[in-house]
């Protein structure tokens, strides 16, 4: 047998908010992102479905002028949980400015700078 | 006491573009060039190792064939950026535990039957499909260094000028023709700070080594040249906040290679490492500790990296000028370093180098540095 192929959404919305789909071990409380049915820290093969923040600090970022969705920004976004994840930018995003998820859109979660 | 390796024949062939090419077409030069080097015949060498990324099923086989070589083991490595050295780093292994006593190894890719553009990545990986490709990881940790260290693209494109300058001499470099600052910055953006001078350009190519026994080094042509460490890692899984300035990867992989050797930074004379973005020789300059954390861009301006200067880095022009055929990289840096060692480079000689380094590492991969990251320390 395989393990278990099925996935979370990448996003979750609740109440407006949309809070990215993430796992945490119960054994070692790691959190990452996106879910994944075992723990790379301890090992522990039952994940659980994680709500991450929605919020979080812009890394860094590049806007992308190669491929053929081009142009697009890119953004390593450090989560107010401490879970770091790749996004789309959704307008711009300096380095050190504070972004919230605002969508997902096929395989990436997008970000907005917070207003 | 561990039984020693030498290298004793190396080849390779100008790295460009040959798209009408086959694997073999492409490799069995770097190869006959290898074995006229070492004064080897087929029956003197026990196996073979190919590492490829993107040759295909079976291409060691289908390379070897033509040279009338199958017939022993032929092992093909598959290692993204480190394919060819860490199929040297087999042959090293192999030798070392006694498994048998000479290796033929060679590296081929051919990246013109992708027509252009970035590398193609596995999307099994979430960020290959979020939208992540090779220039954009590397522009993000451009974007940071120069944020964190106070430096401008100007710096970085510093990097694009002396690879050519080094390139110029060497008959083997993809790009040859001299840049400037301003004509680096302006050419076509990639992925910013990025700019297409600042990126590994798109080629094919070769390039080949046989490795010995110490002790039968003797039967073959040239002086021998030693492995003095041989170190493979890969890279720490981080899913959390991760300093992205910092090379981890080639951090602990060049720890490990200096204490293998005994030898530290200052011992280096000449280095050949893993340039596929401008910002990378400047991270792996501190990696290395050839300078000081955030100093990197100092070192260069100050010439400490040229030739002529503390070590010389990348002579030949490095991934960004010599060219980045995946597979054929890390074996093409290791042919670069013998070749110093022995003094045959002429105009882009590093003088009197006695100890080499190189550095092959690479592959895209969330919450890695690298996926694998290979460095052999030669000496003479």
């Amino acid at each position: 047998m395989v393990r278990a192929t099925t996935r979370p959404a990448l996003v979750f919305v609740v109440d407006g908010e949309h809070r990215p789909n993430g796992g945490r071990c119960p054994a070692c409380d790691l959190r990452l992102f996106p879910f994944t049915p075992s723990c790379p820290s301890c090992t522990k093969t039952t994940m659980e479905v994680c709500r991450l923040a929605s919020t979080g600090e812009v890394y860094s970022r590049s806007t992308v002028h190669v491929g053929a969705a081009a142009p697009y920004m890119l953004a390593y976004v450090d989560l107010d949980d401490g879970v770091r994840l790749l996004a789309k930018v959704r307008g711009d995003a300096p380095i050190g400015g504070r972004v919230r998820v605002v969508a997902s859109e096929g395989d990436a979660v997008v970000v907005e700078v917070l207003a | 006491m561990t039984r020693g390796v030498s290298l004793v024949g190396v080849g390779m062939i100008p790295f460009g573009r040959y798209p009408e090419a086959t694997h073999a077409d492409i490799a069995v030069p770097a190869i006959s060039a290898a074995m006229d080097d070492a004064g080897a015949r087929p029956t003197d060498l026990d196996v073979a190792f190919c590492g490829t990324s993107f040759g295909g099923m079976l291409t060691g086989q289908r390379v070897l064939r033509e040279l009338g070589m199958t017939g022993p083991p032929i092992t093909n490595v598959e290692n993204a950026c480190s394919s060819g050295s860490t199929a040297i780093r087999q042959a090293y292994l192999g030798i070392q535990a006694g498994a048998f006593d000479t290796a033929l190894v060679f590296g081929v890719d051919k990246l013109t039957q992708f027509g252009g553009g970035t590398l193609p990545l596995e999307v099994e990986d979430h960020e290959v499909r979020g939208g992540m490709v090779m220039p954009a990881l590397y522009a993000m940790r451009a974007q940071r260094y120069l944020y964190e260290h106070g430096y401008g693209p100007e710096d970085l494109a510093a990097v694009a000028v002396k690879s050519r300058e080094h390139a110029r001499s060497n008959p083997y470099a993809q790009l040859r023709k001299r840049t400037t600052v301003g004509e680096v910055l302006s050419s076509r953006p990639i992925a910013d700070p990025l700019t297409l001078f600042q990126c590994c350009p798109t080629g094919d190519g070769a390039a080949a080594v046989i490795l010995v026994a110490d002790e039968l080094a003797g039967r073959f042509t040239p002086p021998p040249v030693h492995v003095l460490a041989s170190v493979l890692e890969s890279g720490r899984y981080e899913p959390g906040h991760r300093d992205m300035t910092r090379a981890e990867i080639t951090i602990q992989s060049a720890e490990l290679a200096y204490e293998q050797a005994g030898l530290g930074p200052d011992d280096i004379d000449v280095a050949e490492i893993h340039d596929a973005f401008t910002i990378a020789e400047l991270m792996y300059y501190e990696a290395f500790g050839f300078c000081d954390v955030g100093e990197a861009p100092k070192a260069l301006a100050a010439g400490e990296t040229s030739l002529g200067g503390r070590v010389a880095v990348n002579p030949s022009g490095g991934l960004l000028s010599r060219g980045h055929p995946i597979g054929a990289t890390g074996v093409g840096q290791v042919v670069e370093i013998v070749w110093q060692l022995r003094g045959e480079c002429g105009e882009r000689q590093a003088e009197g180098a006695r100890i080499g380094l190189a550095h092959a590492t690479g592959g895209g991969l969330a919450g890695l540095d690298h996926g694998a990251c290979c460095i052999h320390i030669l000496g003479r």
